[in-house]
């Protein structure tokens, strides 16, 4: 008998999950639709929206006269609304709310910003470029890197590619962003599917092998600033007590001092020094970031 | 068919109207794990909290990260949620929405396994939202990571992320796809940089090492850096 | 009753789950509840590029100036949640949801999980 009443229940809970949230909204009990603060705020929301919106400007505007009457209907709406808020009646308030919500809705999708769709589409051929552009430097790296040659050898569709690029810059003066971004979506699909072939199952190494002293006490250096950078970030996540963040701003001042004499040693030519000096900078930050709360695993 | 769904959410929503009683052993419900231990509250919410409470070790005990906060409390206690909304009763439970989705063993961040529910077309989502019917193009690229220290090397794979993600979402602003340009911590990751940026946050947490530092380490990586 | 028993325990499941972003940049002042945005339910139906690029939203909780004349106007979230896709605006109670005074934060993060739980009143961190 138990095991029936749960498959009914689950059975009962999959065929309401089918129906999805539109039912749900339908079954909102009816004193927390028209819960008379959540109206408040609502008329609130559309007298907000009717005063500032540029969607109901744009509506206003509209050439299309059935966008202009679905704009003045809206604000109808919100006078009738106010009256019957006004006279006590919540429900009919809500209920005519929701209407000018949903004409207003309604005038945004049929009046569009077309200036903000061409900055969208300019933002995102800016992206997309950039992207291209790496992809193009990563194939270049990599197959010089990986192929026994050492040397660049241009990937089987760099013809097409460069066209589609080409073009698009075209397009792009022209401002036609959009169709720009669709040539550049395509150079896009053509690198990563190159650099997947000359990928294979490769796996890239980044190792921590130097080809010389003063190339690993660069690196040191960069490590060094990768930490000191998360000095102030920590101060602001972790919201230490000020005794903290004094002696923490000690330890900090101290590792400064150290990174000055590692640079003095770097550059009379010790480099050992100079290293181990940036090593001991990189343990005094960690401290001042575990001294406001960093735990760190290692 | 409609009328039968308001009659089902109505059952949903009315139970806890009509049932006060301790929780019951309900075999069938997946979550079962998870909601054994929860009882109908009958409480008030502790008023000031708006989080679970979280003890401070001390830097030496580091396992605190391993430490799996409570998951998926209840709306009264999750401090998140306001119970007194009529709205919060409306929306769907998560646990409700995993039950079909691959889990992680540890249940850690969602405990959702998302990529193998993409893999596996349990869920489709959408890549773009002008264009319901393409695909992403993945980029298949690992790359391993050598960290200074004694933890096993960390393998980055660009699969799993391009299933989600477009390459600017990372590239430039948070990683130079550049090998050696980008300096990655622990420490930055932990502070919602780099890595951080969405793991810790939406994607899975740090808690589980092995997850991301995966790969073991060749005696060959040890070569060029001084103790 | 073994059913409706079991739909108590099943009803009263979490709602606030790992990755829920509350944002409150507006809210408070306007006496309204906190926003609290669910990542988990727009994951299981978008890939994360359609927000965080198609649709310009930053990673960061609260770095998005959101307001509901830009959703209304089909920017941020309005670009769904306009009765086609997902709700419409008229539903205020389904997104604002969260518990008056709610700082804006992503819920149960990593940096949340290392400091101290504030006695403070709700809304300071």
């Amino acid at each position: 008998m138990t095991v029936r009443a749960i498959i009914l229940w689950l059975i009962l809970l999959t065929m309401a999950e089918a129906q999805g949230l539109h039912a749900a909204e339908n079954m909102l009990p009816s004193n927390s639709r028209s819960s008379l603060e959540t109206v408040r705020q609502k008329l609130q929301l559309v007298k907000t929206l009717l005063a500032k919106s540029p969607a109901i400007e744009r509506a206003a505007r509209s050439d299309d006269p059935a966008v202009q009457r679905q704009a003045m209907a809206a604000h109808a709406l919100y006078a009738k609304a106010n009256d019957a808020l006004g006279a006590g009646d919540a429900t009919q308030a809500d209920a005519l709310l929701d209407k000018a919500l949903q004409l207003i809705e309604n005038a945004t999708r049929q009046a569009p910003d077309p200036l903000q769709a061409e900055k969208a589409q300019q933002t995102r051929y800016t992206e997309l470029l950039g992207s291209v552009h790496g992809l193009q430097a990563t194939y270049q790296d990599l197959s010089m890197r990986l192929t026994s040659k050492k040397t660049f050898a241009p990937p089987a569709e760099a013809a097409r590619i460069s066209t589609l690029i080409d073009q698009a810059r075209s397009l792009a003066h022209g401002l036609h962003y959009s169709e720009a971004g669709e040539l550049l979506k395509s150079a896009h699909a053509l690198l990563i599917t190159a650099l997947n072939k000359l990928l294979g199952s490769t796996t890239l190494m980044y190792d921590l092998k130097f080809k010389s002293a003063s190339e690993e006490f660069d690196y040191e250096m960069a490590r060094y600033h990768s930490y000191e950078e998360l000095v102030p970030i920590a101060y602001v996540e972790l919201k230490p007590s000020e005794d903290s963040i004094k002696l923490s701003e000690r330890f900090v001042q101290e590792s400064r001092e150290m990174k000055v004499r590692a640079k003095q040693q770097a550059a009379s030519g010790d480099f050992a020094s100079a290293i181990g000096t940036m090593l001991e900078a990189v343990k005094k930050v960690q401290a001042a970031l575990q001294l406001v709360g960093l735990v760190l695993p290692e | 068919m409609f009328r039968l769904s308001e009659l089902l959410h109505f059952a949903l929503l009315a139970a806890p109207l009509s049932v006060a009683t301790a929780a019951p052993q309900v075999a069938g419900a997946k979550a079962a794990a998870t909601a054994a231990s929860v009882a109908p509250s009958s409480q008030p919410a502790p008023q000031n909290r708006t989080r679970p409470p979280v003890t401070r070790l001390s830097p030496n005990s580091f396992n605190r990260l391993l430490k799996i906060a409570p998951r998926h409390l209840p709306p009264l206690e999750d401090g998140i949620h306001d119970p007194a909304n009529a709205g919060t009763n409306v929306l769907q439970p998560p646990l409700e929405a995993y039950t079909s989705l691959p889990k992680t063993e540890s249940d850690l961040g969602n405990g959702v396994d998302w990529v193998r529910a993409t893999d596996e077309n349990r869920i489709k989502p959408v890549w773009d939202i002008s264009n319901p019917d393409a695909k992403p193009t993945v980029l298949v690229m690992d790359i391993v990571r050598v960290p200074k220290g004694s933890m096993p090397n960390e393998l980055f794979p660009h699969r799993q992320h391009t299933l989600w993600l477009d390459c600017s979402n990372c590239h430039p602003a948070i990683f130079i796809p550049q090998k050696g340009a980008n300096q990655i911590s622990m420490a930055a990751n932990l502070l919602g940089q780099k890595c951080g940026v969405c793991h810790g946050k939406v994607a899975f947490p740090f808690s589980q090492c092995k997850r991301c530092h995966s790969q073991p380490k060749v005696a060959a990586d040890k070569t060029g850096v001084r103790p | 009753m073994c059913v409706l028993a079991g739909t108590v325990v099943f009803s009263n499941l979490a709602r606030a789950e790992y990755g829920d972003v509350v944002i409150n940049n507006y809210s408070d002042a306007q006496n309204i509840r906190p926003v609290v945005f669910p990542h988990w339910f727009h994951r299981i139906r978008f890939a994360c590029k359609v927000c965080h690029t198609d649709l310009g939203f930053k990673f960061k909780a609260g770095g998005n100036d959101i307001n509901m004349v830009k959703i209304v106007d089909g920017q941020y979230c309005g670009a769904c949640h306009n009765g086609t896709l997902a709700w419409s605006v008229k539903n205020c109670n389904l997104c604002h949801s969260g518990k008056p005074g709610t700082a804006t934060q992503v819920h149960e993060s990593t940096t949340q999980e290392l400091t101290v739980p504030s006695s403070a009143p709700a809304g300071k961190r």
